[in-house]
């Protein structure tokens, strides 16, 4: 695979991107309200620790992935368990993902068509995805990038034109903190998902650059959601725009001109990085299954199955769907999140009693031909 | 229906991938864990009230929303 020094910053940025755009600004208004810019700025400086964690844990080993080197780090028998629990949340997200993308496509654009249809083309969708492979993945956010960069600063640049500034003199005014704080790690949660880049390797391997690479590519998701979240907050005001499922999808709605009849364009490039998020999870689903059952060769099964199994749980959220956004929304479901997060932390104690299998030897120059005499 | 489908999908995929295993624990395992996996995601389909992840979750960690 052809590597670019900057292709970790553009997967990192299209992977995280693609939750928090679609579903971090409700609760984020819900809660902190003003104050919003706050719990985000908070949740990322908070994220960059973890994220210095994973890179550390990642350099032990940067040409293998975490999931092999692990068991040298802390033993087969509390390594597997961790990766089972990662297979959980993996596939349990996948599936969160699924529900929350087919109940927005379900209440906006097909409502006549039965939801399980819907998850099941996007179940489809993610699993084929997953099945072209990771590096086809890699490429794929490489082209995605700009793309979504570019209509990102588009989109605010229509959202703002119409917003009402003298509602921004409340951003510093007001004194909501207790709030704010949790906010903080609700916003963590979202953006601290770094334990998934340890599955990077091979293909894309940790080096000193990496932890640069990746705090860029959450600065850029912070900014993002820092821009969505005040167009939000300044055409809607806290009060209605809380109660707006998907404030932007309306924001767009709102616009005039060429903006209003955009929504599709948006949406699609949303779905996008969506479908990218939710196939790189079955590509670590399926590579810890393939590892606690010990299955070399088994990648287009496995992905069937773990596709299958998140299309499965989808459909009993779908079931119940006020339930499902109570407990996505929920603050036990961040700590969840932050707990997975936090695995790394756990990984790099070990890596401090252990010391490295083997070192790398420097490469060799290559001898100089004698000329003959 | 839709665990049935992905049955079909996985059995596919199966096919394809097990005249390139030699190893047949590789084969029988995979198998197995189809199986397996597809029966849970029957009883998950066919029963209401068949533990979900979310479920689990939020029974251990739904206490801190009280805070």
């Amino acid at each position: 695979m052809r590597n670019t020094p900057w292709q970790l910053f553009r997967f990192g940025f299209v992977y995280l991107n693609a939750i928090p755009t679609g579903f971090l600004i409700s609760p984020i208004l819900w809660n902190s309200a003003y104050l919003g810019w706050a719990s985000i700025l908070v949740g990322y400086a908070m994220s960059l620790i973890l994220l210095w964690f994973t890179i550390k844990v990642g350099l032990w080993d940067p040409h293998k992935p975490w999931l092999d080197f692990g068991s040298q780090l802390v033993s087969k028998w509390i390594h597997f368990p961790i990766v089972f629990l990662v297979m959980v949340w993996a596939i349990n997200y996948i599936g969160m993902d699924i529900e929350g993308f087919t109940l927005f496509f379900d209440t906006n654009y097909m409502r006549e068509t039965p939801q399980w249809f819907v998850l099941l083309i996007v179940g489809m969708v993610v699993t084929i995805t997953a099945r072209w492979g990771l590096e086809t993945m890699i490429y794929i956010s490489d082209g995605l990038f700009i793309v979504i960069v570019i209509a990102i600063v588009f989109m605010n640049m229509f959202f703002f034109k119409e917003a009402h500034f003298d509602m921004a003199i409340a951003m510093v005014r007001h004194h909501n903190y207790g709030s704010t704080m949790k906010d903080a790690l609700f916003c963590l949660s979202f953006f601290a998902e770094w334990i998934v880049f340890l599955f990077l390797a091979p293909y894309l391997k940790f080096d000193r650059r990496s932890f640069r690479n990746l705090a860029a590519a959450g600065l850029l998701v912070t900014i993002g959601m820092l821009l969505q979240w005040a167009s939000t907050l300044l055409n809607f005001g806290p009060y209605l725009g809380r109660e707006l499922q998907y404030p932007l999808v309306e924001l767009m709605r709102a616009a005039s001109g060429f903006l209003g009849n955009s929504d599709p364009l948006m949406i699609g490039l949303w779905s996008s990085s969506m479908f990218l998020h939710s196939a790189f999870l079955i590509h670590i689903s399926a590579r810890c299954l393939a590892k606690l059952f010990q299955l070399n060769h088994m990648d287009g099964p496995l992905i069937a199955i773990i596709g299958g199994t998140a299309i499965v749980i989808a459909y009993q959220y779908s079931q119940n769907p006020i339930r499902f956004m109570g407990d996505f929304n929920s603050f036990g479901m961040a700590v969840f999140f932050i707990l997975m997060e936090f695995i790394p932390i756990f990984y790099w104690i070990a890596s401090l009693f252990r010391r490295r299998g083997h070192k790398h030897k420097p490469r060799q120059k290559p001898r100089q031909k004698q000329k003959p005499a | 229906m839709l665990a049935l489908l992905f049955l079909a999908y996985a059995l596919v995929e199966w096919f394809i991938a097990k005249n390139k295993v030699k190893a047949p624990r590789e084969k029988w395992t995979m198998l197995v864990l189809i199986v397996a996996f597809t029966i849970w995601n029957l009883f998950a389909l066919y029963f209401h009230e068949w533990l979900t992840p979310n479920h689990l979750i939020i029974w251990l960690f739904g206490w801190l929303d009280r805070l």
